[in-house]
């Protein structure tokens, strides 16, 4: 699976007069086939970055590459091409369609890219058990637990199959055994389906499943180490203080 | 408290989108009902100023103190002097007069200002030494003339071919009574002038009740203190009449006084009674300054106003009534616009309260607000009615009639009253609409309002109650309409009591019609909306060949805010059922009125024609001619109807005497016209010796159909006064009301009376011609040579034409301004329809911003997403027009209905559907594509990264 490469990516959002410059020339790249998780303080810019790279938001400088594609010349076709096919997207809090069952919402994605019937029905049947679902299939968004709406949160971002998994804090609301089940599912799409997914999180545990971990401050990747480190230092530093965060 | 209001005026200033929103309900209301303030004072206004400029004197007063040997000059301007003191009295100036003369020219032939009577009707004025005034203000063409001549209107000068510099012979005739022999013994008084001027003058009259002689005025023809056509002279030169009178006779000489005031400030719209109030006051203090020469003061302005404030109370009565469905379509606009302003700020509330605001703060807050809101709105609307009604009137009437120049577009007005009335109706509209969603808000639980953040389906509880006892209401007033127009009538039994209960109960249930559309709209959508979600799934099938793939999305919608979706429908609904109600309306009733000339006159001309007798004393027609009607240019059809007075049943009778199988084939005779069962046809009298009488003479002489009635009548062979008495036996085969054009006693086929030749017919006799025009001609043309067709046969006519009458009631400023006012409301109810539907799309798109970046998200195009809302939006406006037009055809329908059972029905009401009407449904539909078009474009252009970043309000 192709890489993802950031270069220079600046984001300067404009309110009034004042400016806040969310990202400042961060430079990264990303493995096909990894988990990617990223973390940093409130501000930092994580969910700018994320956006952009799912082609939620345009950048005011630099370039996103995916295998030798940029995203940030993207026309707005290509750009809804983008969301449609490469990326699939799971929001901290869900996002889905309040009108529409689960497997309505799960389909969704499918019926903008004009999938046939059958095609659709059997990927939806697939998918519902993948996240295990099928018996919730029929329930509206407020009828689920935040953890079966992020699950089918999941299942919709999975529709089309798209190669590239992007996560904003998608445990951020859920109990932490809710959480650990996500986490756990991201690890079998990259283990089983072979998706790029790139995480941005909160939650220490991320450690057991990521290949790599970017640290974001300020705009700027400060530090980057593998899953494994992440994971030993965080232990090291929750005996040292013996506080779970 | 007080400290705490500041917050509305902030919360005012820094929410401008949701200022917005809640006001534009509130100002467009209030806009229609300014519009209409504005149209109505302007309209009146013109009508005031049209009619006034008719006037061509304030206040005359006449005087008979003196006779014509005592012209007082002195007098005269003591008195005008005295005038002049009185309070507000601005200019006055007198004229005196003296009737009774003859006026011939050099050749003896004599002025005749009737045709039809003989009598001197000539007058004398004679003018002051400054006259300038009078000639300014009676519109005169023409100078003074010069001392020791005289001015003549030129209509005199044509009938007496009269030029400048001609001698004018004024002769009087003195009669004194010979007692000897019984005699009146004649001497006359002739006197020649010089004609140094001929005048003419725009249409005034000083009388406002002879309104009619301003516009029938003839050409050439002069009115001028109290005279009509007068001889008019210096009052220097009065001694040139004065002297040879007064030598042989007293005449009566009138002295008339004139007064001016400033009409701007005494006649005044706004106060109808105080302005009468003030001018009669005035009259009376005018009579006590003229005490010393008696003069009775009269106040023309006064009954002008008069006439136009009874006129102006009911005409703002109907207006107001006919404004009311618009009005009513903006109230309801305004709550929905408040309601969603209230909606969005509950958080604001939540947190206001979590800080320690009491339920009172909030409320007062609120109130506080929405005044300040209302006031804003009233002002807006003020600006929106005026510019409303300014430039919409323009385009509008010059596209129905291009000459016609609208009374209200020519004229404006706008008083302190309607400024008051309408900044205050804004308050309390505002206050009324947002009551409840205040009341709600300001009580509502602080967890509760601070819990939103995920987008929600909005469950708000509907109860079908309500709409389904407006159907239940709508059935009864449905049925009361036609048990007005078929029970009623032939209500017997009974006591007097249930009788008035019956009609009391059925006429208040018809009475409701008007508000059908309105009960229909509502309650229907609201059903299908929101009382069962499967109907509008069905119904949303309409736009899923268009929407696609996606379909299912819009047919959830309604599942999301049934209110919101119903809102919609209701608005498209209201917009177009009141739309084609008031038009189809407006149209029938045009059209009724049309058919009702039309039945009048009884075909598009009809000649009336009177014999003229010759020097045998017989009369004198060329029968050849007769026959030959059709010959005349553009004569399409005619008929000829001899109206002979006949005697039946031992008194006279008018008897109709005419080809009744051509009459019939002229013009549609309904059974409305029969008296009975409807079986009868005028063609029955193709039977020999038949009649059809009618109601008056059935009536009079207890007559049924098949009784025998011998007439008689004298007819003159032998062509001289000597006439011989012929008659017939006539069985009565049916009774009728009248027929189109004629209302005789009997009806007979000419041949019946064919033993009668053509030239017997002697007497007062009219002939009468009912004439069609052929396609294409112009019937006033097509008259002319009908007039002309008839002296050829000896005939002295006259004529009337259907579309001549029409035109002059079609020119009169009521009906103009009536025509205007509609227009006006037309547009208004469409720019409600655009801004309401853009309005709630608007909001929609908004609170679903979140949703709709979702979808976007998921991969949707803009294009994708447009169509999601546009198939939304189509099939909610599909349903509410179809809901709308079929709410609007059947008032419609049910109105025809009662007012055929209020009028006679001989002519019966249709409906017409007219391109008004089509132009009503078009642009509702077009506005609303519009504004959902625009409402919709901006979702497809969603910040995606903000929009999935808000989670609540
Ligand atoms: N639409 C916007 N307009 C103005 N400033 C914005 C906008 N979106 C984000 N920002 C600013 O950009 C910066 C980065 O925001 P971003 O949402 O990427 O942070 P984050 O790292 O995701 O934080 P968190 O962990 O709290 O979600 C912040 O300072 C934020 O205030
Ligand atoms: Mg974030």
């Amino acid at each position: 699976m192709a890489d993802i490469v950031v270069k220079d990516l600046i984001k300067v959002y404009k309110t009034g007069k004042s400016e806040v410059i969310a990202l400042r020339g961060l430079d990264c790249s990303m493995k096909g086939n990894t988990i990617q998780a990223i973390m940093g303080p409130s501000g930092c810019g994580k969910t700018t970055l994320l956006n952009i790279i799912g082609g939620l938001d345009r950048p005011t400088a630099g370039s996103v590459r995916i295998g030798d594609e940029n995203v940030v010349d993207f026309t707005d076709d290509e750009l809804v091409r983008h969301r449609r096919e490469t990326v699939g997207i799971v929001f901290q809090f869900f996002n889905l369609v309040p009108t529409l069952t689960a497997r309505e919402n799960i389909e969704l994605p499918m019926r903008l890219a004009k999938r046939d019937s059958k095609e659709m029905k059997a990927r939806t049947d697939e998918l519902l058990s993948l996240v295990g679902m099928q018996d919730r299939a029929k329930h509206k968004p407020d009828a689920l637990s935040g953890g079966e709406q992020q699950r089918i949160g999941l299942a919709t971002a999975l529709a089309n199959d798209p190669p590239i998994l992007l996560a904003d804090e998608p445990t951020g609301e859920l109990d932490s055994e809710t959480g650990h089940q996500i986490l756990m599912l991201f690890r079998k799409l990259r283990d089983e389906f072979g998706k790029t997914v790139i995480i941005v999180t909160h939650d220490q545990r991320i450690g057991q499943i990521a290949d790599s971990v970017m640290m974001i401050v300020d705009g700027r990747i400060t530090e980057e180490m593998s899953g494994k480190e992440f994971h030993d230092r965080n232990l090291d530093s929750t005996r040292s203080r013996s506080s779970p965060s | 408290m007080l400290s705490f209001a500041r917050f509305a005026l902030d919360s005012i200033v820094r929410n401008r989108r949701r200022t917005l929103y809640a006001i534009l309900g509130v100002t467009l209301a209030v806009s229609l009902i300014a519009g209409s303030l504005i149209a109505i004072d302007s309209a009146s206004f013109g009508l005031l100023r049209e009619r006034l400029d008719g006037l061509p004197v304030d206040f005359y007063g006449q005087s008979y103190a003196g006779d014509l040997s005592s012209i007082d000059v002195e007098r005269y301007e003591e008195v005008t002097d005295r005038l002049l003191t009185v309070d507000g009295v601005q200019e006055v100036s007198y004229v005196v007069s003296c009737s009774g003369w003859a006026l011939l020219n050099s050749d003896g032939v004599m002025y005749q200002g009737d045709p039809y009577y003989w009598y001197p009707s000539g007058s004398f004025v004679f003018l002051p030494s400054d006259s300038s005034v009078i000639l300014d203000r009676y519109k005169i063409e023409g100078e003074a003339p010069s001392p020791g001549t005289v001015a003549i209107p030129s209509s005199v000068a044509t009938a007496l071919d009269l030029s400048v510099g001609a001698p004018l012979i004024c002769s009087y005739q003195v009669s004194v009574y010979d007692e000897v022999n019984f005699t009146y013994v004649y001497s006359y008084v002739n006197i020649s002038l010089e004609v140094s001027q001929i005048w003419t003058q725009e249409g005034v009259t000083e009388d406002y009740w002879q309104w009619w002689y301003s516009e029938a005025q003839g050409v050439g023809d002069v009115q001028l203190g109290g005279v009509y056509n007068p001889v008019v002279m210096p009052m220097e030169s009065a001694s040139m009449v004065v002297d040879p009178v007064s030598e042989v006779t007293l005449l009566s000489c009138p002295e008339t006084y004139l007064v001016w005031v400033d009409r701007g400030e005494y006649a005044n719209i706004v106060n109808i009674a105080l302005s009468i109030d003030r001018l009669e006051t005035l009259n009376g203090r005018l009579e006590r300054a003229a005490s010393e020469v008696s003069a009775r003061f009269s106040c023309p302005v006064v009954q002008v106003l008069f006439d136009l404030g009874s006129d102006l109370s009911q005409k703002k009565l109907a207006f107001i009534g006919l404004s009311l469905p618009v009005v009513v379509l903006g109230v309801y606009l305004s709550v929905v616009g408040v309601e969603m302003g209230m909606t969005e700020r509950r958080r604001e509330i939540g947190v206001l309260k979590s800080r320690g605001a009491g339920n009172g703060q909030i409320f007062a807050s609120l109130v506080m607000e929405s005044m300040l809101l209302g006031a804003v709105a009233g002002f807006l609307g003020l600006a929106t009615g005026f510019l409303i009604s300014r430039f919409l009137l323009v385009p509008m009437s010059t596209l129905y009639e291009s000459e016609a120049v609208s009374t209200a577009t020519t004229s404006f007005f706008i008083s302190h009253m309607t400024i008051a009335v309408v900044v205050l109706f804004g308050i309390l509209l505002m206050l009324l609409s947002s009551y409840k969603p205040m009341r709600r808000a300001s009580r509502m639980a602080v967890a509760e309002a601070l819990h939103q953040y995920t987008p929600k389906t909005v469950k708000v509880e509907y109860r079908s109650r309500y709409d389904i006892a407006a159907l239940v209401f709508v059935g009864y007033s449905i049925a009361c309409v036609f048990w007005l127009r078929q029970a009623a009538p032939y209500w017997s039994g009974g006591s007097f009591v249930a009788y008035l209960l019956f009609s009391v109960t059925v006429i208040a249930g018809s009475s409701f019609v008007p508000a059908i559309p309105f009960l229909l709209s509502v309650s229907i959508i609201r059903l299908v909306t929101r009382g069962s979600r499967r109907l509008y799934t069905r119904f949303s099938w309409i736009v899923s060949r268009w929407t696609k793939e996606l379909h299912y999305i819009v047919e959830k919608n309604i599942a999301r805010n049934p209110k919101r979706a119903s809102n919609i429908g209701i608005i498209v609904s209201l917009a177009v059922a009141f739309g084609l109600f008031v038009s189809i309306t407006m149209e029938s009733e045009l059209a009724h009125a049309e058919k009702v000339v039309l039945y009048e006159v009884g075909a598009d001309i009809r000649y009336n024609g009177y014999c003229r007798y010759n020097e045998t004393g017989f009369y004198d027609v060329d029968y050849s001619v007769l026959g030959t009607m059709d010959s005349v240019d553009g004569v399409d059809k005619s008929v000829m109807v001899r109206e002979q007075s006949v005697n039946a049943e031992h008194s006279y009778a008018s008897m109709a005497i005419f080809d009744t199988e051509a009459f019939a084939d002229l013009i549609e005779i309904g059974s409305g016209w029969y008296v009975g069962d409807g079986s009868h046809d005028i063609t029955d009298l193709g039977e020999n010796g038949t009649v059809f009488i009618n109601e008056d003479f059935a009536d009079a002489n207890y007559l049924v159909v098949g009784d025998t009635i011998e007439a008689s009548m004298d007819v003159y062979p032998d062509h001289d006064s000597v006439g011989i008495t012929v008659s017939a036996e006539l069985r009565v085969v049916g009774v009728l009301k009248q027929l189109p054009g004629m209302s005789n006693n009997l009806y007979v086929d000419s041949d019946t009376l064919s033993f009668i030749e053509p030239d017997w017919y002697g007497g007062y006799n009219i002939i009468r011609f009912f004439v069609m025009v052929e396609e294409g001609a112009d019937p006033s043309e097509v008259a002319d040579g009908v007039l002309a067709w008839g002296s050829s046969a000896g005939l002295e006519g006259w004529v009337e034409v259907t579309e001549e009458r029409l035109e002059e009631a079609m020119a009169a400023p009521e009906f103009r301004t009536l025509r205007d006012f509609l227009y006006m409301e037309y547009a208004l109810s469409i720019v409600m329809l655009t801004c309401g539907v853009g309005l709630v799309l608007f909001v929609t798109v908004w609170d679903r911003r979140n949703e709709l970046a979702c979808i976007l998200a998921r991969g949707s195009s803009p294009e994708q997403m447009r169509r999601i809302l546009m198939g939304e939006s189509i099939s909610l406006m599909t349903l509410g027009m179809v809901v709308g037009s079929s709410a609007g055809l059947l008032s419609a329908y049910l109105y025809g209905v009662l007012m055929d059972g209020f009028n006679s029905s001989e002519i019966p009401h249709d409906l017409v559907f007219s391109w008004i009407s089509w132009v009503v449904v078009l642009s509702a539909i077009a506005s609303f594509m519009l504004a959902s078009f625009l409402a919709t474009y901006n979702a497809g252009r969603i910040k995606l990264a903000e929009a999935l970043r808000i989670r609540g309000g």
